[in-house]
């Protein structure tokens, strides 16, 4: 770079040191601040209590198709406390596929039916604002607080229907791992 | 090494045997995988306590065994073809100059010696000259070490030549000629020998059953040893591209053969690592074995270091401090070098986790693709989720500033959940995910704070320095795919705010491989930038990428775009996500720089789901803020 060049960046960064420091503490009040406290659970469990909710789910559907078999997974939940490494969040991203538009539309239904009745809170079910208009269905688990988000991809452009889904715990903390 | 010997020996025995060690050495390959994926892994998803990490930990040595048994069988076998071929050569000219003498009516003898009969004008007394017996004289050949033994064995060869040549009896020096072509056979023979036995008998390992720092310190001694002795078997290899041309590569190593693929992976682990354009299996095989050998050496060399002395120490009647003596010279002989190598094993810690990882929770093998722990300022480390080879999709991330060796698994992290968020989108298909760090990130990103007064993320100097390899990764990539499948395959190129300014100037780099053609587009289907704080360019078009297959996203919180399009990243401030750059602008539902790999709660994970479906081609199930114009 020319010496010119680093000159007219410096001024810059002088400029936009100040507005970082805006930026940013803005940006550590939000996401430092979890609106619950986190529990302390080891990841295993947690996995397990995301993974056994997600089978639920499947059953809920009442339908026949093949599963992925993608597991439910921990890893790090962005906490600024310092430690961000201790706290862990699980989701599980999986999907029912190799079934027809018509066999997959039965099974949103049948999932709004009977997500209260598995304790689920549904928050939002309707089309989501994808070009392909999606059915999108958000619900919160209310004694585990576990999410979860079901969208019916019917892949009318060429791909294959699927109905998709994240299941996902709220943010807790694993003693084994304070480091 | 004896006429008889020689002529008994099959050097196709050698073979057969090279092709043993070459079965045990993949047996190896493959058992370490299991150990690995299918057990190590498994256990460690189900299992918990004491006892199941002492399992674990017993596991790991044993794949570590395997791993060892795989190298050094590998070199076992390469240094048996390489042998066998120096031996055929000898065998080859014993040959020709046995058929020779027979043709000439000579007799060879048990001794290598040829016997000819009486022959020639006969003498005025009527008889016909006498037959006899020579033995040949050979040269020390180039192989050979060179003393004046030369010498010698020339004076001795032509005193035998002009005895010959008085001799009436034409016979004499036929013989003569033979015996001397079977006297260099046998002489070549023995230099093969004496240059082999010793380096074979050091591929012989301890009877112990750990894999220790020294056995694998005296792995990569052993590769040298078996490389010097088998150069001539190397040079055989023809033809290897030499600008580095990812294409040339992928079909210059399709045309090798099954043992000269094995003895390039076996000898030249290094350069084999970092060549674009090889398949990834080969990459990941050969970058594995640098991996064992590198962390043996650099553990072995910091164990070496003794510990930083009392840093200071008080004189004068103020009790002034002062660095003791002692430290100075412990910082200036050792300090720097301590923290490299520091550095240098928590990267490889770091890639050690992500292999641990595979088989845990359904994540695919791990590639890795490149490793060098002193590469670039903090060094350089590429490593795929799943086989790029063969993936229906593939996609590449470039992480941004700050990003280190040493903190590399967060963005290891990220590609890992991508690799999960796609594999559900599209659950017919085969995924790989990619991280790819191999450019000097920015240390400062903020003003002031990091080490500088203005940070280096607000230059372009490491973008461009860096993008013509990630150019030529993106190349070999391309050229790896299409050898293995014979298809392109869909592609994604993914960079985090500084990493996308890689991208933008790879996207402007015309290799030297390209000869003369200039501005050929990147070799990818589909580019998103992730908080770009400007790529160099106004729009899409001016990367060389039609916008419909441009994407890009930053939350509204985020202040990198806004700062990083003013300090220049972007051409006339414009950034990625700036309406009139002109691509498709993704929705967001996370927080902050670093959140775009999170999701929140009463969300709907539109920031990683907007991500998964432009890596599977699932475009219209993206959810736009603003549509890329027609």
């Amino acid at each position: 770079m020319l010496p010119d060049g680093r000159k007219v960046y410096a001024s810059l960064a002088l400029l936009s040191a100040l507005m970082l420091t805006v930026g940013c503490s803005s940006m550590d009040e939000k996401s430092s601040g979890l609106d619950y406290e986190p529990q302390v659970r080891k990841s295993g469990a947690v996995e397990e209590e995301v993974g056994t909710l997600s089978s639920r789910l499947l059953e809920a559907l009442k339908i026949k198709g093949k599963v992925t078999d993608i597991a439910p997974m921990a890893s790090s939940c962005d906490v600024s406390d310092g430690n961000t490494k201790k706290y862990r969040v699980v989701r599980h991203p999986w999907s029912i596929y190799d079934v027809d538009n018509k066999t997959l539309e039965k099974g949103m239904n049948n999932l709004a039916a009977r997500l209260p009745q598995q304790g689920w809170k549904v928050v939002e079910d309707g089309p989501d604002s994808s070009k392909n208009r999606n059915r999108e269905i958000l619900a919160v688990h209310t004694k585990t607080h576990t999410q979860m988000e079901a969208t019916w991809m019917k892949g009318l452009d060429g791909h294959e229907p699927i109905i998709s889904f994240a299941v996902y715990s709220r943010c807790f903390r694993d003693p084994g791992r304070s480091s | 090494m004896d006429y008889e010997t020689l002529k008994s020996l099959k050097p196709s025995e050698f073979e057969d045997a090279a092709n043993g060690y070459q079965d045990v050495s993949n047996m190896a390959d493959h058992a370490r995988e299991s150990v690995e994926r299918q057990i190590a892994g498994k256990m460690q998803a189900a299992l918990e306590g004491e006892a199941a990490s002492a399992a674990l930990t017993q596991l790991r040595a044993l794949g570590q065994n395997f791993h060892y048994v795989q190298v050094e069988c590998g070199l076992a076998s390469t240094a048996l073809n390489a042998m066998a071929s120096d031996f055929r050569a000898a065998k080859t000219h014993l040959d020709s100059a046995v058929a020779d003498a027979h043709e000439q009516k000579l007799t060879v003898n048990a001794d290598g010696s040829v016997s000819y009969p009486a022959g020639g004008e006969k003498s005025e007394d009527g008889k016909t000259p006498e037959g006899g017996k020579v033995s040949g004289i050979a040269n020390a050949s180039s192989k050979g070490p060179l003393t004046d033994a030369g010498d010698s064995s020339d004076t001795a060869k032509s005193v035998a030549q002009q005895a010959a040549n008085f001799d009436p009896n034409p016979n004499h020096a036929q013989a003569l000629e033979c015996a001397n072509r079977i006297a260099q056979a046998i002489q070549e023979a023995t230099e093969a020998d004496e240059l082999w036995a010793p380096k074979l008998r050091s591929l012989k390992a301890d009877d112990d059953l750990t894999v220790s720092a020294d056995d694998w310190i005296d792995a990569k001694k052993d590769t040298r040893g078996v490389r010097t002795g088998a150069k001539d078997y190397l040079d055989a290899i023809k033809d290897r591209p030499k600008n580095g041309d990812p294409k040339l590569t992928a079909k210059w190593w399709k045309g090798l053969s099954k043992d000269q693929q094995e003895a390039l992976i076996a000898l030249e682990p290094a350069g084999l690592g970092k060549t674009d354009g090889l398949p990834a299996e080969v990459r990941d095989e050969a970058n594995r074995t640098v991996l064992s050998e590198a962390r043996a050496q650099y553990q072995t060399e910091r164990n070496a270091i003794p510990p930083e002395p009392a840093k200071y120490k008080t004189i004068g009647p103020k009790a002034e401090s002062v660095y003791t003596d002692e430290w100075l010279a412990w910082h200036h002989k050792y300090e720097s070098r301590a923290k490299g190598l520091d550095k240098a094993l928590a990267g490889m810690d770091n890639i050690e986790r992500r292999f641990e990882r595979t088989g845990t929770n359904h994540l695919p093998e791990a590639y890795l693709l490149g490793f060098d722990p002193f590469a670039n300022t903090d060094g350089k480390v590429i490593i795929a989720n799943g086989n790029p080879d063969s993936a229906d999709h593939t996609a590449t991330y470039v992480p941004g500033s700050l990003t280190d060796q040493t903190n590399i698994e967060d963005e290891l992290d990220k590609s890992e959940k991508m690799w999960r968020e796609s594999s559900r989108q599209s659950p017919n298909d085969s995924v790989s995910t990619i991280t790819w760090f191999d450019y000097n990130s920015p240390r400062s990103a903020e003003p002031v704070f990091q080490h500088d007064w203005a940070p280096e993320a607000m230059s372009d100097d490491q973008a461009a320095e860096g993008a013509p390899r990630l150019r030529q990764f993106l190349d070999g990539n391309a050229a790896a795919h299409e050898t293995a499948t014979g298809e392109k395959g869909h592609s994604t190129l993914i960079g985090h705010s500084y990493g996308t300014t890689v991208i933008g100037d790879a996207a402007k780099v015309d290799p030297p491989y390209h000869e003369g053609r200039t501005h050929d587009p990147l070799p990818v289907d589909d580019v998103m930038t992730v908080a770009s704080p400007g790529v160099q360019a106004r729009s899409p078009g001016d990367m060389g990428l039609s916008p419909e297959h441009f994407w890009a996203m930053a939350s509204p919180d985020d202040t990198v775009p806004s700062w990083g399009g003013r300090a220049g990243l972007g051409a006339d401030g414009i950034v990625p996500t700036d309406a009139e750059f002109g691509g498709n602008i993704m929705t967001t539902d996370t927080e902050g720089h670093g959140g775009y790999w999170d999701y929140k709660e009463n969300g709907a994970s539109n920031s990683l789901k907007n991500q998964a479906n432009v890596i599977v081609g699932r475009y219209d199930d993206v959810k736009l803020k603003q549509e890329a114009p027609e």
